[in-house]
């Protein structure tokens, strides 16, 4: 099922979720970067802009769909 | 990273092809980079869609992995596309595991697929953090 979305007010509502995801992320990727080495950085960087690029849009079709009632 | 850190002998190659194995099927998120518009349902989205979120990909991928590199790159390129496809599978929208002889999405629906209620569902955020744990000591004491 769709879910309308206000971005605000769900980040507001649910930090702790996001805080605790992007922590779990991060210990992981520094995991990561520790088996791998600092240079697979080289690897990753490319793809870093693509991620950028999908969340702005995953972004703007929130704000399209979401309509306050 | 559960894998990797639970099978000893493996080098950081065999991680890094399991680590792009397992992401490479998100690629097929690009084309919702260029649509207009979104669909209705969030079920109807084209990513997780295509060839690249089925196992027959995989499959087939290991041949030319193979030849090209060895079989630890091979094996842990599939194992990584493997359990990103099946643990996919468990949402509402399924999979579809059985192409090329069928194009239809199977699962035991037990997750939703929608990103906004899977990210803050309890049972599912609980299962994510004691994947998180096991791949964090396995990693730590590996």
């Amino acid at each position: 099922m769709a879910v309308g979305v206000d971005l605000r007010a769900w980040a507001r509502k649910n930090a702790h979720y996001i805080a605790a995801w992007l922590i779990m992320g991060g210990i992981l990727f520094v995991l990561v970067l520790k088996e791998l080495g600092i240079y697979s950085l080289v690897l990753f960087a490319p793809f870093f802009p693509y991620l950028a690029i999908t969340l702005a849009r995953i972004h703007q079709e929130m704000k399209k769909r979401y309509s306050p009632t | 990273m559960i894998i990797y850190g639970a099978l000893h002998g493996l080098n950081p190659t065999a991680l890094l092809a399991l680590l792009v194995g397992a992401n490479i099927s998100s690629l097929d998120v690009l084309p919702t980079l260029i649509r207009k518009e979104p669909p209705k349902e969030s079920t109807e989205e084209k990513h997780a869609a295509t060839i690249l979120h089925t196992l027959f990909f995989f499959a087939v991928s290991f041949v030319p992995l193979y030849f090209i590199f060895n079989l630890p790159i091979a094996t842990s390129f599939m194992i990584g596309g493997f359990t990103h496809i099946l643990i996919d599978a468990l949402d509402e929208k399924g999979r579809m595991l059985l192409y090329p002889f069928s194009k239809k999405f199977y699962g035991p629906n037990l997750f939703t697929y929608d990103f906004w209620t899977y990210t803050t569902n309890r049972k599912i955020f609980a299962l994510e953090t004691a994947l998180f744990f096991a791949a964090f000591f396995l990693m730590i004491f590996r």
